[in-house]
């Protein structure tokens, strides 16, 4: 197999030929380890400033991909706290002049100017932190059946869950539950891709009672509804979720009628960004079926994501545990090192 | 008493020479200059004596609030350094010491409102309407910032009764170059439907994530987060204090009235206050020197900061 490149993922990922945000967390963890093992590198500043141009990259050309950056901010933790652990713990790193009082932060101001000092050129280092990606790779092929296994615990007998569109990963949750729970699914269809008729096949060849309806039959359906369960795209770090077009109308709806909503997410979705930064804008074609006389003062607007408020969500199912969205800038600094985010 | 008397006319003075700077950032530096002139021989003596200049401090008719946090936070900061400090031989390397981290922690405290700014640079779209209240240097700042990086937006300021500051920030508003119009604090409910965000600034950020600033902040925020527009508050990490106040009423006097007219024999009832408390759940997010935090994020870091 050809090693990887930078510019051949960047091309797989603006030709949209990954199946799943899983396979492009995997590529790019391949990615990251190439680098790591193969690149001419010699201290941990230039393996971070490596690593770090991935997500410079990524984010020029398609900055609403924030699965493989949220890998490289991984991947840039591990390998500060690689560094430091090698030194013995002593700590050459504070960053910028910023009298040392730890940080709790979503995004470190004095940060993505200047990464970490790392600057000694330790022999072990490559090699730590190779066994550190590799066990981060264990734990991210294991998250989806982590999250799964939550399922039977989440769910009770005689629940009507709602959902929309096609998730792997709820469909994975809910086919859990329905070995050890009796349970109906509403489905709504997500136009205009109507992936939704997918998720509702899948499902009842599992043997669970699904109903398929359309987009806009969400509101009248919300009040006989238990529970809504939903994947996304990405993880804001206030705690909202950016994710395909018509979850904000459904969360909308399930607040209005207190209904919970769990959206089932593994850790590599979490990401730095606040806020609706970026709404990537598809082509009219999408929804206009071609042919269709139109004429051309009509303006057709394509939105491709939706963006949740922290308010509507009610808690997300991780690998881990269940993360409130008030904890969610907690996680972060679990996750990623406060300084090496490239603003 | 020569110190008193020093600091706090040099307290003052500071204000009056630099009115951009916030009245928390110029009481350290007071306790600066304190901390250089002393003459205490042991380390008691000097936090003693600290703490009661940081006493004198809060009874000058400047806000109290920022004022009282910013000292404690010195304080803290500077006899923090506690592994350095049991190994001083005697008090004047002591001093040395805590010299060196004041100096450190006042340099920090000036590149608050830098730092600010960078949190800040997307927070301005252009297009958009921002409704601010009153005059707060951090919003101040960063609307300057966004204009000088060519954004296109407008503002609409509240008057601000009762020493109408709104009007001062409208002409600093204009003089950069933004447009800019200056609306009664009772048209507040009026203006909100045109509105895209508020920015606001605050004396003090509470425990829970709530903040105490100039009175008619807490009407423009609840307003604001009824018709569902973001309120985003400006504010540097000094000014976090250790208060949960449960409503308006339980805020303590010395917080809602000057020193003078807490020392003068005025009946309290008639006297308005100068402050008020706004709920967490009416704020979206906090703007600070830290990053971006949303209001939960406080607790953390004051858990931080004092333990």
């Amino acid at each position: 197999m050809a090693p990887p490149s930078k510019q051949d993922f960047i091309n797989k990922l603006r030709l949209e030929k990954f199946e799943s945000e899983q396979s492009k967390a995997e590529e790019s963890l391949a990615l990251l380890e190439h680098i790591v093992a193969n690149a001419s590198w010699q201290t941990g500043s230039e393996l971070l400033t490596l690593l770090r141009n991935v997500d410079i990259e990524v984010s020029a050309k398609l900055p609403w991909e924030t699965t493989p950056r949220n890998m490289v901010q991984r991947a840039l933790k591990i390998v500060v706290d690689e560094y430091s652990s090698c030194r013995g713990g002593v700590s050459d790193m504070n960053t910028s002049g910023h009298p040392s009082f730890p940080q709790v932060t979503m995004v470190d101001p004095t940060g993505g100017v200047e990464l970490p000092k790392c600057d000694l050129a330790l022999p072990d280092l490559r090699d730590r932190v190779l066994e550190a990606l590799a066990e981060y790779r264990a734990e991210l092929e294991q998250s989806d059946e982590l999250i799964a296994v939550q399922g039977e615990s989440k769910i009770h007998n005689d629940e009507v869950i709602l959902t929309f569109d096609w998730c792997g990963l709820v469909l994975a949750f809910l086919t859990r539950a329905a070995k050890r729970r009796h349970f109906h699914v509403i489905v709504a269809e997500g136009a205009p891709t109507y992936q939704g008729h997918r998720m509702a096949a899948s499902l009842s060849r599992v043997g669970i009672q699904t109903t398929l309806i359309q987009d806009c039959a969400v509101f009248p359906m919300m009040s006989r509804v238990n529970k809504v369960i939903i994947g996304t795209h990405t993880v804001l770090s206030n705690g909202g979720i950016k994710t395909d077009l018509g979850a904000a109308a459904l969360a909308s709806a399930a607040k209005f009628y207190s209904v919970p909503l769990y959206v089932c997410t593994p850790t590599y979705k979490f990401s730095r960004i606040s806020g609706e930064e970026v709404n990537h804008c598809g082509s009219g074609s999408a929804i206009i079926p071609t042919n269709t006389p139109l004429p051309s003062s009509v303006n057709v607007a394509v939105s491709r994501f939706d963006y949740v408020p922290p308010e509507n969500v009610t808690s997300f199912i991780t690998n881990n545990r269940g993360i409130a969205p008030s904890y969610v800038y907690r996680h972060l600094t679990e996750l990623y090192d406060p300084a090496a985010y490239h603003v | 008493m020569m110190k008193a008397f020093d600091i706090s006319t040099f307290f003052l003075q500071q204000m009056m020479d630099d009115d951009d700077m916030s009245p928390a950032i110029a009481a350290t530096r007071a306790l600066m200059e304190s901390l250089r002139l002393d003459d205490s021989t042991t380390l008691q003596e000097f936090i003693a004596k600290m703490k009661e200049a940081r006493e004198t401090l809060s009874k000058t008719d400047v806000s109290v609030v920022s004022v009282l946090s910013g000292c404690e936070l010195f304080l803290r900061f500077i006899t923090l350094s506690h592994l350095e400090l049991e190994q001083a031989a005697d008090f004047a390397s002591c001093r040395e010491i805590l010299l060196r981290r004041g100096e450190e922690y006042v340099k920090s405290m000036q590149e608050s409102r830098k730092r600010i700014l960078r949190s800040s640079t997307n927070l301005i779209k252009n297009g958009m309407v921002i409704l601010t209240h009153s005059r707060s240097r951090n919003v101040l700042a960063v609307m300057k910032e966004a204009a000088k990086n060519g954004k296109q937006f407008t503002v609409f300021v509240t008057e601000s009764r009762p020493d109408c500051s709104g009007q001062r920030m409208a002409e600093d508003l204009k003089s950069s170059g933004i447009p800019c119009t200056v609306i009664l604090d009772a048209a507040v409910g009026y203006m909100v439907e045109r509105v895209n965000a508020v920015m606001l600034g605050a004396e003090g950020v509470c425990e829970n994530g709530g903040i105490i600033s100039k009175i008619g902040t807490c009407t423009v925020a609840t307003i604001a987060h009824m018709k569902n527009k973001p309120v985003y508050i400006l504010v540097e990490s000094f000014k976090f204090i250790r208060t949960i106040p449960l409503n308006n009423s339980s805020l303590p006097k010395s917080y809602l009235h000057c020193a003078s007219i807490l020392n003068s024999e005025k009946d309290l009832g008639s006297e308005h206050p100068l402050v008020d408390y706004t709920p967490p759940d009416n704020i979206t997010l906090l703007y600070t020197d830290l990053g971006v935090l949303p209001t939960s994020a406080v607790t953390e870091h004051l858990i931080q900061l004092y333990t």
